[in-house]
């Protein structure tokens, strides 16, 4: 015997009915999409993000990669022109968003609890709490993690996936699916490159290999060193998202 | 992981078991789950729910869905 589900969508469904007389063990046979419900959350966003001429970009790393830092100096930098916003997770404490919060820009912090990666309607939750009027740029700072977070669209332009040099020149190789999904791939803390004996031709010929058409930005957010290539990819995605 | 145990404890729920022995999920290759992170993701999120001491199994399946598609409970 099978019964129809429906769901939110009215897709139907069919799953075997549960017998009364197994002896204990009930086994079902089912088709529930576990990317679904993001996936709707995400075009919401898209679209709101779209009307209000705003441009959303996602920042995914590994813990410590410099994200935070990035966007410190973002915000004092290129805040200064545009109009920006943040919206920052983590799994417990505020400390990124206090740090954020020493400029004009509005931040909202997301404490994910045991979550390892922002969805969209935690970042639809976060952004609902932010005065956007005016914002042309949006931030999202994501959980530290190489992997989960590539599965999860939060309805943003870009995707940012930041290499910090301590991190070596393979996570590239080893997290695939995160690089592969990245919009353009930042590489971090370059004024640690040399001390690190960090191969910048290794890091980018893997980095290659897994997103052959990547763009690549090496900056040091500390120095101030190649910001302007990161700047100028911020204007290019503002110039595509007339206000 | 965190949505697949969900969905497990509600159709478990659903069901009125009291405890979920065995899931199967389909893994699009294109999906960005890495089966590896959740192997190692699941018996931490699942701990405290009904799901916990279940046997995940994974199949890899073109695409990017990712789906439960069985589950076996008492």
């Amino acid at each position: 015997m099978t019964i129809e589900y429906r769901t939110a969508d009215g897709d139907a469904f069919r799953v075997m009915a549960p017998s009364d007389t197994s002896p204990g063990r009930t086994a079902v046979d089912l088709r529930i999409s576990l990317v679904e419900e993001n996936d709707r959350a995400a075009a919401r966003l898209r679209e709101s993000f779209r009307r209000r001429g705003l441009v959303a970009v996602n920042l995914v790393s590994s813990p410590g990669a410099g994200k935070t830092a990035l966007l410190e100096r973002t915000l004092d930098e290129f805040g200064r022109q545009c109009p920006c916003a943040v919206v920052v997770g983590d799994l417990e404490t505020d400390n990124d968003a206090r740090r954020l919060r020493r400029g004009p820009a509005p931040v909202a912090q997301i404490t994910t609890g045991s979550t390892c990666h922002l969805d969209a309607t935690m970042v639809e939750r976060g952004a609902a709490s932010l005065d956007l009027a005016g914002v042309r740029l949006l931030f999202i700072e994501n959980v530290g993690n190489l992997v989960c977070p590539a599965a999860f669209d939060l309805g943003e332009s870009c995707r940012v996936v930041l290499l910090s040099t301590p991190e070596g020149e393979d996570k590239p190789l080893k997290y695939p699916p995160l690089f592969q999904t990245a919009s353009v791939v930042v590489v971090t803390k370059m004024d640690l490159a040399s001390v690190l004996g960090w191969n910048r031709d290794a890091a980018l010929r893997n980095i290659r290999e897994v997103a052959p058409q990547v763009p690549v930005i090496s900056l040091s957010a500390r120095l101030g060193v190649g910001l302007d290539a990161w700047y100028r990819l911020l204007q290019s995605l503002l110039a595509g998202a007339p206000p | 992981m965190e949505s697949a145990v969900e969905a497990m404890v509600r159709e478990a729920r659903r069901h009125r078991a009291q405890r979920i022995l065995r899931a199967v999920l389909d893994v699009g290759v294109a999906s960005g789950a890495d089966p590896d992170a959740m192997r190692f993701a699941f018996p931490i999120v699942a701990r405290g729910t009904l799901a916990e001491g279940a046997e995940l199994a994974l199949r890899p399946i073109s695409g990017r869905e990712l789906l439960l598609v069985h589950l076996e409970m008492s």
